[in-house]
């Protein structure tokens, strides 16, 4: 996977958001302290949110330029926010689903493939508000992969989960790429997840970046805290 | 008490369809309301809950000028269509819809605002369209405020009498509705036959207003 994000600005409240980043790689890490602005470059490449100047490109197609700005709707670019999201009023099925109908991506994903993958046969027919939080992040990713996206951004995901959940998560998202070959782009204020996880990482403060680097693996025993 | 029956059945009628042809608009400018940003959007708000503090009669003859067989839209569909507006049942739906018009915008507004955009979002990075999410997404979460705004408006329309008064007159069997007959009983001494009426009225409301409170109260929680 390639993303490029070429002299993209974007205003946000305390600082404008300055991005000048050429990435490769197919699990891409970026941390920062609160803040920093990066749920805004997830929503940049999503597409919530539009860049006052710049381009960005995914895999070579433009998703935003001067000239031309793609919906979200058609990146096929999954999403798992913070909060998850998951729609209050639909059921685990109907939130798996909804994105199931996308023509706009030619993945193919078996919804059975990641149900089983993600243990959720049981709980399809349950109501949101009767999951447990490990249960609601598992239904926001089987959402994002079953949109069969070609990249997915996830933000915080393990945040609000107790350690033994917080490994099995991490151990999750790092089969993303083994069972279902989607690249993904996480989010986390804690640079020790992202060391297990991603073979690039960039560091964010306010609206810039401080340095890309590889992460050292002798360093995913390292628990600090970067906020 | 078969009159009484006919202006029962013929209010209830007349209200739920002016109730349902302001839906579709309503909840269209009360989303644009919810979302919007524009600098027009105060001006749009002012205009709407007009009718809500200008007298009934005023709005009546607005739409009297307006509606008459002599005014601009009147005119036009009588020489277009052969329908008269005034002074018939259709009146009633217009005076009725008119003056219930802002409860429903300002209820449905609520529901809306209490829909998190991040859903509406998410929804989109799903491949869904614009459309797909207002029916999937968006209309679904506000559907509480929506409801209650739906009851409320025909709660006004069934009370609706000044503007009803004016444009559509108060003429037995044809534009009679409960509020218009109470007063013409009133008139004619007979009130013991009017207070039937009212407490079929208060009846109605009360049933209608409690369960659309009940709605509105749980939107507002799921802010």
């Amino acid at each position: 996977m390639r993303l490029e994000l070429e002299r993209v600005r974007l205003p946000l409240a305390h600082f404008t958001l300055e991005l000048d980043l050429d990435l490769e790689g197919d699990s891409i890490g970026l941390f920062g302290e609160s803040g920093s602005g990066k749920t805004s470059i997830l929503d940049l490449v999503a597409g919530i949110r539009k860049g006052a100047a710049g381009t960005v490109r995914l895999d070579g197609s433009t998703l935003q330029s001067d000239s031309a700005f793609v919906s979200p709707n058609r990146r096929a670019i999954g999403y798992v926010p913070q909060d998850l999201a998951l729609f209050p009023h639909l059921s685990v099925r109907g939130n798996i689903f909804y994105g199931s109908r996308r023509n706009n991506s030619d993945r193919t994903i078996r919804p059975e493939q990641v149900i089983d993958w993600l243990n959720l046969g049981k709980l399809l027919g349950r109501r949101i508000d009767a999951l447990s939080g490990g249960e609601k992040q598992r239904v926001a990713l089987a959402r994002a992969i079953i949109s069969r996206p070609k990249l997915i951004l996830l933000d915080e995901p393990f945040t609000g989960l107790d350690p033994k959940l917080r490994q099995i998560g991490i151990e999750l998202v790092r089969q993303l790429r083994t069972e279902f070959s989607i690249p993904f782009l996480c989010v986390s204020h804690s640079r020790h997840e992202l060391n297990q996880l991603c073979e690039l990482l960039i560091e964010v403060a306010a609206g810039k970046v401080v340095r890309t680097f590889r992460p050292d693996p002798a360093a995913s025993g390292d628990l600090t805290r970067l906020n | 008490m078969s009159d009484q029956w006919e202006i029962i059945v013929f209010t209830l009628q007349v209200c739920f369809g002016s109730s349902l042809i302001i839906l579709p608009p309503g909840m269209a400018l009360a989303w644009w309301l919810a979302k919007s940003s524009s600098r027009l959007k105060p001006f749009i708000e002012t205009i709407v809950s007009l009718p809500m503090v200008i007298p009934p009669v005023a709005t009546g003859l607005i739409l009297l000028d307006l509606f008459g067989r002599r005014g601009p839209i009147g005119s036009f569909v009588w020489s277009t269509f052969g329908i008269d507006i005034a002074f018939t049942w259709r009146a009633v739906l217009l005076a009725t819809a008119a003056m219930s018009f802002p409860l429903l915008v300002r209820s449905a507004r609520v529901g809306f605002e209490a829909v998190n955009p991040r859903l509406e979002q998410i929804a989109e990075t799903l491949g869904a369209s614009f459309w797909r999410v207002v029916f999937t997404v968006t209309i679904p979460l506000a559907s509480r405020g929506i409801i209650a705004g739906f009851l409320l408006s025909f709660a006004r329309a069934i009370g609706e009498f000044g503007a009803t008064m004016l444009v559509a007159g108060n003429i037995p069997g044809k534009t009679t509705t409960l509020s218009l007959s109470i007063y013409s009983l009133v008139q004619l001494g007979k009130d013991g036959e009017a207070f039937s009426l009212v407490a079929i009225s208060v009846c109605i409301a009360f049933v209608v207003l409690f369960v659309s409170e009940q709605l509105l109260g749980k939107s507002r929680q799921s802010r």
